[in-house]
């Protein structure tokens, strides 16, 4: 191997574990972002890539009826974030989520992000999708 | 960027531990699995004249702290004299790798909560915010109140001046999320205060911190090792 290719070998490898997951993405530009790989970037640390939350400090999401029973407030809750108490699946939480604004996330990754969360980990898959008009029509910010 | 990894003044260390990772990936030159690597003592030192013409290493270990639980009882040298020390850096609104490593965390605490010789120790870097009563109610929303792990806090600059000394780097930074840049590393202590480590697979044996990734699966799982060899060295059974 020369000494170029090595050098781009080693390089690429410690850009990957440098950026960690999914946030090589201006590598690959044009290539829709999965909502996969954008919930792992933006929510996977708190909420876990298996989406069961930590213990009761961060609420889990696969299997969460919270998820149904407040789905209209779902696109402001990625965007403005939550304070305070929760109940989910009849425990209660109370931390802090911090929003993501239109700049760091885009309409379309948030509709991404919420029909990932909603179908992952063996759900059954939701009727309806949430689509990016619907987290534009929300006016969060 | 989900976190970032920073050694004031040693910026390049990490970068350095990563290209030994690296090279060394297939050249197949790890030792024999059946003897396992020693557990090294680490940490800051002092170079002292002996007899001999030539210097000891004479490592400083921990050095004497004050600071209080989530109770509000002083927790000191005293409270783990004696005991194996599992220590992080994190604080309670940390929105990026704090989580992560709290649930790695949990699985080497699960093996050990029932053993009185090993302690936990999660020292803030937030005491501003990580009051006595947020770092209780952490502690019981984490379930593990009233256990073996202690959530502690004091002085700033005293908590930052002992993340030096465990190797863990926590630095206050306002760009950062949640307003602090820190490693998630676990760090090692033994009965008389001193860092212990094993170095991780591909590690030169010359660098200078050998630590626990809490963020990462196989570190914990050698941590876990660790722990349990060190228990072995250091309260051994009697034959």
């Amino acid at each position: 191997m020369t000494r170029t290719a090595r050098f781009l070998r080693v390089s690429f490898g410690l850009l990957v574990i440098a950026t960690g997951s999914g946030s090589v993405s201006g590598c690959f530009t044009g290539q829709e972002r999965s909502g996969q790989a954008l919930y792992e970037q933006h929510c996977g640390n708190c909420h876990g890539l298996d989406g069961r939350g930590l213990a009761q400090l961060m609420p889990p999401l696969a299997g969460a009826d919270y998820l149904t029973q407040h789905r209209a407030a779902l696109p402001c809750i990625v965007r403005r974030g939550l304070r305070g108490p929760i109940t989910v699946n009849g425990l209660t939480y109370n931390g802090v989520m911090p929003g993501l604004s239109a700049e760091k996330l885009p309409d379309a990754d948030v509709a991404n992000i919420l029909n990932y969360v909603r179908r992952a980990w063996g759900q059954p898959p939701p009727a309806d999708l949430i689509t990016p008009q619907e987290v534009t029509a929300a006016r969060c910010e | 960027m989900m976190f970032s990894l920073d050694f004031p003044g040693r910026a390049r260390l990490p970068v350095l531990l990563l290209l030994g990772a690296l090279l060394s990936v297939g050249n197949g030159c790890d030792s024999p699995s059946a003897s396992a690597p020693p557990l090294l003592t680490i940490g800051e030192y002092d170079l002292v004249p002996n007899p001999q013409g030539t210097t000891d290493t004479v490592r400083q270990g921990i050095p004497a702290f004050a600071l209080t639980d989530q109770l509000g009882r002083p927790f000191t040298n005293a409270t783990v004299k004696g005991k194996i020390v599992v220590a992080d850096f994190f604080f309670a609104s940390c929105p990026t790798i704090c989580p992560v490593v709290k649930k790695e965390e949990l699985r080497l605490w699960q093996r050990y909560k029932n053993d009185p010789r090993v302690v936990f120790v999660s020292h803030t870097i937030d005491p501003r915010h990580d009051s006595v009563a947020v770092l209780r109610e952490y502690a019981e929303r984490l379930g593990v109140a009233n256990s073996n792990w202690y959530f502690v806090t004091g002085p700033k600059d005293t908590i930052y001046a002992l993340a030096q000394r465990y190797l863990v780097a926590a630095v206050e930074d306002k760009d950062a999320p949640g307003g602090f840049t820190h490693s998630g590393a676990l760090a090692l202590v033994d009965p008389r205060g001193h860092l212990r480590a094993t170095l991780s697979p591909g590690t030169a044996e010359f660098a200078p911190a050998p630590v626990y990734d809490g963020i990462r699966a196989p570190d914990v799982d050698r941590l876990i090792r660790d722990v349990g060899r060190l228990l072995e060295e250091e309260f051994p059974t009697k034959k």
